[in-house]
């Protein structure tokens, strides 16, 4: 009999303990779940790239062959690019490249100015395809490393792909991504 | 009986013409390269204090333990946060007779107070022309920049270089 309460007082902690348990978990959990996750399937239309800075130097080894160093600017002046809402004013970006006759590899720290203030930055990597007609094709990984304010927390990852037909000036890109804030 | 004979003749034909076609000549490449800035671009990126980009077009000498003397250029990129980060780039030897070998090169710089940086990294052959051509192989590098990166500096500087190389047989 007496042993029978005590197994009964040990499967009733057995399952306060669990419950406990299982509290401090969700409890330690929700504020990872609780996180927005912003998805991010559109790139800016009116995002406008400039080249304000370039630094060139030939290899040597074949033609065409150039390390770069450059930096572009861009503004959005449709106001279509935004992080949690914050509208951004533009973005710079300073990059590396190692390309052999227009195609091969990229390096860019990316930093995005908001209309708040903030900032946003990033690291994105990508290479880049020239074909015969001087048409260019592009795949790149951009991962959001931090910012300032409450954009320090900033992390998540865009994977998109850039195409720009012979002869013309514009740019079509396709993004995916998500990113969230980590308090 | 005849084909016996042309069977046998035609197997040692081929094992006498493979082993040469597999043979490589292999070497070491060890030396030091000694060179200064011709052109160095700097640019902030912005994110933190410090954190820069950047390209190097340097040219000088490699003295190599074989007792040649060649020309030696290297064009780097490189991304450092106060002087200290990665570079990556390529040296192109070029040796009297118009020979060439080209590297790619990959390894960390460590910039010190006083405006100098160590470096070390690995190397990879990826080209080569005349007797080099077909080059096969890597080593590794240290070096040092003796004078800090300002307008008009030479920032001298000098690389020990020890690998090894394959070479197609002729």
């Amino acid at each position: 009999m007496i042993t029978t309460i005590n197994g009964a007082r040990y499967q009733i902690w057995s399952v306060v303990r669990l419950a406990a348990l299982f509290v401090a978990f969700i409890a330690a959990a929700t504020p990872v779940w609780a996180q927005q996750k912003y998805t991010i399937t559109q790139a800016p239309a009116s995002d406008r790239g400039q080249y304000v800075n370039e630094h060139a130097i030939e290899v040597g080894d074949v033609p065409e062959h150039r390390l770069r160093v450059y930096e572009i600017h861009h503004d959005y002046p449709q106001r279509d690019n935004a992080f949690a809402g914050v509208v951004v004013k533009e973005m710079v970006s300073r990059c590396t490249s190692d390309y052999i006759n227009g195609s091969g590899a990229n390096t860019c720290y990316n930093v995005f100015t908001l209309e708040d203030g903030n900032k946003v930055f990033s690291r994105l990597t990508g290479t880049a395809q020239s074909d015969s007609a001087r048409g260019t094709k592009g795949m790149f990984v951009e991962n959001y490393l931090g910012g300032t304010g409450k954009f320090k927390g900033i992390r998540g990852q865009v994977r998109g792909s850039t195409e720009r037909a012979p002869g013309t000036t514009s740019l079509k890109v396709d993004v995916t991504g998500e990113y969230w804030i980590e308090e | 009986m005849r084909l016996w004979c042309a069977i046998v003749a035609g197997a040692l034909l081929t094992f006498a013409t493979v082993p040469a076609a597999w043979a490589q000549k292999s070497a070491n490449d060890k030396g030091r390269t000694v060179y200064h800035f011709v052109k160095s671009e700097v640019m902030q990126v912005g994110d933190v204090p410090g954190h820069v980009l950047g390209i190097v077009d340097a040219s000088g000498l490699s003295f190599l333990d074989s007792g040649e003397v060649a020309i030696y250029s290297t064009k780097i990129t490189f991304d450092l946060r106060n002087g200290t980060g990665r570079h990556e780039g390529y040296g192109v030897t070029t040796f009297e007779d118009k020979s060439t070998m080209v590297t790619l090169v990959k390894g960390t710089t460590t910039g010190h107070s006083d405006g100098t940086s160590t470096f070390e990294g690995t190397y990879t052959f990826v080209g080569g022309t005349g007797r080099f051509a077909g080059i096969m192989g890597g080593g590794s590098y240290k070096g040092k920049r003796l004078a800090p990166v300002t307008s008009g500096s030479l920032a001298d500087t000098f690389s020990d270089y020890s690998g090894s190389y394959t070479l197609p047989s002729q």
